[in-house]
């Protein structure tokens, strides 16, 4: 049996009678060596090693907080190791959704960023089909067999039998006309509207 | 970034709660497992009744072989179950407890190769499995509510497997429950849909208990 296991264990027991001294004592040695746990296995899990005071922290008062619920009559270590275990994988799995969830915020803040700088807002959204039926036959054709059919360059190429340059070429019109489109039709249902 | 003298004062501010009833469980986890299994088998019941209302012939069918392997091989599974919920919910404890599932299936097995009965696997009629799966289903959801809820003054460190593990025995119980209206009395149907409905639960539970059960 490991030799702490009888003090820690002893120091369980005296926190349930108010000897602060003996519980503190307990949660300094824990804590010296969760650092030690921590800091070997938070980079393993994917996470920065200068995380390790935070989860050390987090586990602590895990601990902490289930301690009543320990049974005197079983062994300590082993109860402690699980709630370890648990409580630092989820420390680890939080702090990837974290960084996950700030990659997609990102991206989300350069699209309002995107859209700000046009402050388009306030036109009423362009109608696409219209826009669509606007353009001359070969130009929509292409268009669908891009963005409905989701042909990559090259096979709209061997599609309509010319070069990935021409439909290169193509779609830049063809979006250059529909933005003009929009833009040129946005005043209409204002004045529909007034 | 958060410094070793920060945890310091953590310690300290953790170590003055000291001897305050904190968190004070007035039953043992042990207890409050075995109360919430009797509310459970009560919950059951009753849903059962609700549902299917009070039949005269229940009597009847309580005297019967089909039923007898029903309730007893629910009985067998149910039990293994209670046991892996009881490890889950203390950490520390011994994963041997798992093995305490291996009865009930041998129950279900045995049951299924001894079977003469000559009743097809599928049932009295088409709609047999469906209606049997999914009745087994509703009375497991009141046994699957009390023992998750009674599972949140355990410990959990493996809250989706905690959950996955009350949801068997909500299912066994579930199971025991519905086999007091349940016609089909081959052995072999219930060795694969009972445990199809059983099954069912115990992910349902693994998927509300891994969010519910972690802290």
């Amino acid at each position: 049996m490991n030799p702490r296991e009888h003090s820690w264990a002893e120091a369980m027991r005296a926190e349930r009678h108010g000897d602060a001294a003996a519980y503190e004592k307990l949660l300094v040695e824990v804590a010296a060596l969760l650092r030690v746990l921590v800091r070997r296995r938070l980079p393993q899990l994917g996470i920065s090693a200068d995380e390790t005071e935070d989860v050390v922290q987090e586990i602590l008062i895990g601990l902490h907080t289930m301690r009543r619920r320990w049974d005197p009559d079983r062994p300590f270590r082993p109860w402690m190791f699980a709630i370890v275990k648990y409580k630092l994988s989820d420390a680890a799995r939080k702090r990837r959704r974290e960084a996950l969830y700030r990659r997609e915020l990102s991206v989300e803040e350069w699209c309002n960023v995107a859209e700000a700088a046009d402050d388009d807002s306030h036109r009423p959204p362009m109608d696409f089909d219209k826009a669509l039926q606007a353009l001359p036959r070969g130009q929509r054709e292409l268009v669908r067999t891009l963005a409905v059919d989701g042909a990559s360059i090259r096979e709209a190429a061997e599609k309509f039998r010319t070069s990935e340059g021409a439909i290169r070429m193509t779609l830049h019109r063809v979006l250059k006309r529909l933005a003009a489109f929009g833009a040129l039709d946005a005043p209409a249902p204002r004045k529909a509207e007034a | 970034m958060t410094t070793g003298r920060d945890t310091s004062h953590l310690i300290k501010t953790m170590a003055s709660d000291a001897g305050t009833p904190a968190d004070e469980a007035w039953l043992s986890f042990d207890a409050a497992l075995i109360v919430a299994v009797v509310l459970s088998c009560i919950g059951a019941l009753l849903l059962l009744a609700l549902v299917f209302g009070i039949q005269p012939h229940m009597a009847a069918v309580v005297a019967t072989s089909p039923f007898q392997f029903k309730v007893t091989a629910m009985a067998v599974l149910g039990c293994g179950a209670a046991l892996v919920v009881r490890h889950l919910g203390r950490p520390g404890s011994s994963g041997l407890a798992f093995a305490a599932l291996i009865p009930g299936v041998v129950v279900l097995l045995a049951g299924a190769a001894l079977d003469r009965s000559g009743f097809p696997l599928t049932g009295a009629s088409d709609l047999s499995v469906p209606i049997c799966v999914a009745y087994i289903v509703l009375l497991s959801l009141p046994p699957l509510a009390i023992l998750l809820g009674t599972l949140k003054t355990g410990v959990l460190t493996r809250p989706a497997m905690a959950g996955a593990a009350a949801g068997m025995l909500a299912g066994a119980i579930g199971g025991a429950a519905y086999a007091f209206v349940c016609k089909n009395d081959g052995a072999g149907f219930v060795a694969i849909w009972y445990p199809v409905a059983i099954v069912s639960v115990a992910a349902l539970g693994a998927l509300v208990g891994r969010r519910w059960l972690a802290w």
